[in-house]
């Protein structure tokens, strides 16, 4: 009997050694490279950061219905970027707000260097380390030749278009795009 | 969920793991369950909860993993230096409750480490004025002279030098590390920076060596020069001074091959420990026997053979030796676990560092990491007969009021660094926020 409790015991304190040592993992090791860890600080800012209502289905529905109707216009060339508003929200971030907007227009330099459009000050972002572009009515993300590299959905990128919803990682900074 | 509330959910975590623990050690020893012994395992929780409302109150932002771990490692050791010897556990215990009134006299009395800074030199003297009065006036344990007794108590003041040592280097190197880069000489080719930048550090050097002679040591003395090359190393990322610390320590150990006896038989046991299996290699076959007797899974907590009548089956199973105690009850799984506790103890004290804003704390921060991933390699090491076998504490799990009360003050400083870093970061993000608007 005493056995019986003893092997239970052991395996249960394996076990639980090692959910603990996977828990602490699982947080601890994306802290590092972003993906799910990073933990703005818990202090409030003295300023309230900006929030933008979430896009909902019905709110693209609508986009895409209007879009429509300008489509159907006649005569005109087929410009939208009067109607768009591309913009990236901070999604997740050890040193941005989650939630903050920043506005693309024109280039757009993403870097740790003081004189960037987007400042990241973070250990992982080089000092110029990503250029936003617009291309028509959309936007090109280019990296920079950074040392730890621009993902867009986690997935290494030189060169790419953002696409509604990507997700724009650099560094620890996670940003969404919408337009 | 809030950085402190994180903390406590872990903490809570350990300690279900620490009381299962308790409980198997009960269990295996059957009739020998004593009230006061369940006591333990519950003066061991208050113990952390009253760490984490200190943490809580006076560091709120600090880092949320690194109390935690530290909790689980207590715990393994605790629970093992319990099941080798219940007079050892409460001594253990009492350790732990100077090294929890430390810790928070650490936090209370420095509260920012900027301060430390300033004492520097106090410190460096310090730390150095520890290990000379271990050099002249330590007692001999073991062939090593580590050891200062006074009124009954024996305390290892190396791990106390080994922090004091640390908090000097991060400050000295972070305020000359421009001019240590630069070198303004050559000698046989070989670039040296100015020698007035460079004496302390020569100091430490040499000391490192001496601490190999007259301490006859093989450990601690790596552990100093190693400490010492890998922050002079991060400061000025000048490779020459990690390829310089190694040849001096290559010359350095084998001179003290040729000098002390007690070196030399390290080495050879190390070598070959079957041919001396009987007198200086028996601990080390005993301790691998052990190991190997715990197979993948262990015997499980109180049921391993560790003792034979009342004493130890390897001598020095409840301090130096504790590695072998968990590797024979936890199997290989436990013991790869433990080791895996250490390696995430090490990657949160490094990102500790890595986020840190300024130099000196990103200096303290690796330094200290450092100084615990080097030690628990060093020891568990020695113990698997992967590198030559040294007397020094396995960090946290090891029976030894210096190497706990030390290492808890080793936390608070880890702690208090990632506060600051957290707090600063929060007010430049106020700033940042002002200017974050593009062009």
């Amino acid at each position: 009997m005493t056995d019986v409790i003893l092997f239970i015991l052991k395996i249960l304190i394996l076990a639980l050694l090692y959910v603990f040592i996977w828990l602490v993992l699982r947080r601890a090791v994306g802290d590092v490279y972003g993906g799910g860890g990073a933990q703005a600080p818990d202090i409030a800012s003295p300023d309230a950061s900006p929030q933008v209502a979430p896009v909902t289905p019905s709110v693209r529905r609508a986009r895409r219905d209007k879009r429509a109707v300008e489509r159907t216009m006649p005569g005109e060339a087929l410009d939208l970027t009067e109607h768009i508003n591309p913009r990236l929200v901070v999604e997740e971030s050890p040193i941005l707000a989650a939630g903050l907007v920043f506005p693309l227009e024109g280039w757009v330099l993403v870097g740790r260097a003081p004189s960037s459009d987007i400042v990241l000050d973070e250990p992982f972002v080089s000092q110029t380390h990503a250029r936003l572009r617009p291309v028509g009515q959309f936007f090109m993300v280019e990296d920079l030749g950074s040392t730890n590299g621009t993902f867009i959905n986690e997935k290494e990128v030189t060169e790419a278009q953002l696409r509604f919803d990507s997700r724009l990682r650099i560094g620890e900074t996670i940003f969404r795009y919408e337009e | 969920m809030k950085r402190r509330t994180t903390e406590l959910v872990y903490l809570i975590f350990a300690g279900v793991i620490s009381t299962m623990a308790y409980v198997s050690v009960f269990t295996g020893r059957r009739g020998d369950i004593k009230t006061s012994s369940v006591v333990y395992g519950l003066i061991f929780v208050a113990i952390f909860l009253i760490l984490h409302a200190v943490v809580r109150a006076f560091l709120s932002q600090a880092d949320p993993y690194l109390l935690p771990l530290t909790a689980l490692l207590a715990a393994i050791g605790l629970t093992e230096i319990y099941r080798i010897d219940p007079r050892y556990a409460l001594l253990q215990g009492q350790w732990l409750v100077v090294g929890a009134v430390l810790f928070i006299a650490t936090v209370l009395l420095v509260r920012d480490h900027e301060r430390l800074d300033g004492y520097r030199y106090l410190i460096g003297a310090a730390g150095l004025a520890l290990l000379l009065i271990t050099i002249v006036f330590g007692s001999t344990v073991n062939g090593s002279r580590l050891w200062l007794r006074f009124a009954g108590f024996s305390i290892q003041p190396s791990e106390f030098a080994k922090i004091a040592i640390v908090i000097f280097l991060a400050g000295y190197l972070n305020d000359k590390k421009e001019m240590l880069s630069i070198p303004t000489s050559h000698v046989m080719g070989i670039p040296l920076p100015a020698p007035k930048y460079f004496g302390p550090l020569a100091v430490m050097w040499i000391l490192s060596l001496l601490m190999l002679i007259f301490m006859k040591d093989f450990g601690m003395s790596l552990l100093f020069l190693a400490i010492f090359v890998a922050l002079i190393y991060m400061a000025t990322s000048r490779i020459v001074y990690v390829v310089a610390g190694g040849v001096m320590f290559s010359i350095g150990a084998a001179v003290a091959y040729q000098v002390v006896g007690h070196v030399q038989e390290r080495f050879q046991i190390w070598i070959d420990p079957w041919a001396h299996a009987a007198t200086t290699g028996y601990q080390l076959l005993q301790s691998m026997f052990a190991i190997a007797d715990g197979g993948v899974l262990g015997a499980g907590i109180g049921r391993g053979y560790l003792l034979a009548g009342h004493r130890p089956v390897v001598p020095d199973l409840q301090t130096d030796f504790i590695f072998a105690a968990v590797a024979n009850e936890l199997g290989l799984i436990g013991a790869v676990g433990l080791i895996l506790v250490y390696v995430l103890f090490c990657w949160r004290a490094f990102r500790v560092a890595i986020w840190a804003p300024d130099g000196f704390s990103k200096l303290l921060a690796a330094g200290l990491a450092t100084a615990f991933g080097l030690q628990t390699f060093i020891i568990i090491g020695g113990v698997t007969r992967l590198i030559p076998l040294t007397g020094i504490t396995l960090p946290f799990v090891s029976y030894g009021g210096s190497s706990i009360t030390a290492n808890l003050m080793l936390v608070a400083l880890l702690l208090m660094v990632s506060h600051r870093t957290a707090v600063i970061r929060a007010g430049s993000e106020h700033e940042r926020l002002k200017l974050a608007g593009i062009k």
